[in-house]
């Protein structure tokens, strides 16, 4: 089961993601990306995310990906000590930063 | 050119028939990932090595091989594709294929990443798809492990006392995440006796009906409560105690572990213990 609570303030575009981000739920939140247009920064906050694996891991990709391609920042917030530890050990923080730095 | 005569044509065809056909397929494509997957094993003079993968769903994205080098080292590699099913079983094809290339033609495991990266990372990046991947050079002579890694979870290692830690940290990018990636290695020295367990999160992520996860803890009493078991004994307990847990639960994802035993290689058994751990680094992974 998963919410996304989408808030926007001029450009900037806020998804509180609530629940499991993962093979099941995956769809709804690439069909909530697939929307986001017209904003300068999308902020995905976890904080209230539950459970995430591989497949979240790819939409939170997808996300960065869609934002290079169209122009936007992605920037990724409330995000607890386990799944930091494992954005760390997948290097999705790594693929964030040198993206947004401008590397291919 | 002819007309499909109508029992030929997919649109007229019964259902039952296209079900019949795709179910088939896929069974087929089980056989074939299977046997890909557990294909033979090295042979080895000393210490002991296997490899088990079980899908969540009939075929799945989970990999591990082994290549025999040259001198005698064993390079394997362990790797979990973003997803699962029949789409995470096309890319885990993709990888071993990438894996099998450059294994032959690389000298170290970092080097072996990099060159799978440089393959892969177009198609990854299409499909905003990615594979996290460790490999692993283990002389069985020396007793020598290198190590790199490309996302994934770190082995655990279990001393011959029983003591069961992480091999020291090293992260690098997962496969498909960025181009042009190089990756950092590490060198530790296993001593006889000594078992590197290699898995994928499928086991620690398996659920019992509560939604209780099967946790690394409880991998870790699994290790642990059979130190002397070989490694194919020890596999079969760690599938045994995840079923157990999960009380005939619904796998969710894929499961795979690669179990390595150290054995006392050439050295025999008065080789001086060394236990220091002295990072090797070969390329610039974060720059």
């Amino acid at each position: 089961m998963i919410t996304i609570r989408q808030s926007r303030n001029e450009n900037i575009l806020v998804f509180a993601v609530e629940g499991v981000l993962d093979i099941f739920t995956v769809d709804d939140f690439d069909a909530a990306l697939t929307e986001v247009t017209g904003v300068q920064k999308l902020v995905i906050d976890l904080s209230a995310v539950t459970f995430l694996d591989s497949t979240g891991i790819g939409a939170i990709l997808r996300a960065i990906y869609q934002g290079q391609d169209h122009g936007f920042t992605v920037e990724l917030s409330g995000m607890n000590e386990e799944i930091k530890e494992l954005f760390d050990t997948v290097g999705i923080l790594r693929v964030l930063e040198a993206l947004q730095k401008g590397e291919r | 050119m002819s007309t499909p005569h109508a029992d030929q044509d997919p649109v007229r065809r019964p259902i039952e028939e296209l079900e019949k056909t795709l179910k088939r397929e896929i069974y087929q494509a089980r056989n074939i990932q299977n046997r890909l997957l557990n294909g033979k094993k090295p042979t080895l003079s000393d210490g002991e090595i296997t490899g088990k993968s079980i899908p969540a769903r009939v075929i799945g994205g989970d990999y591990f091989d082994f290549y025999t080098l040259p001198e005698g080292t064993i390079r394997i590699v362990i790797g979990d594709v973003m997803g699962k099913g029949i789409p995470a079983a096309m890319l885990m094809i993709l990888t071993r294929g990438a894996f099998r290339s450059a294994a032959g033609k690389t000298k170290t495991p970092g080097e072996t990443l990099t060159a799978m990266n440089q393959a892969l990372y177009e198609d990854f990046r299409s499909l905003s798809s990615f594979v996290t991947v460790f490999c692993a050079d283990w002389n069985p002579a020396t007793n020598e492990f290198v190590y790199a890694n490309a996302g994934h979870t770190l082995p655990l290692l279990l001393k011959a006392n029983k003591e069961v830690k992480e091999v020291p940290k090293l992260n690098g990018v997962m496969l498909g995440g960025l181009y042009g990636q190089t990756y950092e290695e590490r060198r530790i020295h296993i001593e006889a006796g000594d078992k590197v367990f290699f898995y994928t999160d499928g086991i620690i992520e398996a659920e019992n009906k509560n939604g209780v996860q099967f946790t690394r803890d409880r991998l870790i009493d699994v290790l642990l409560s059979h130190p002397a078991q070989s490694v194919t004994e020890m596999e079969q307990s760690v599938i045994d105690a995840v079923q157990a847990f999960t009380e005939g639960m619904p796998q969710k994802d894929d499961i795979t572990m690669v179990i390595v035993r150290a054995g006392y290689g050439i050295q025999g058994c008065s080789r001086e213990t060394v236990t220091s751990v002295e990072p090797s680094k070969v390329g610039n992974q974060h720059e």
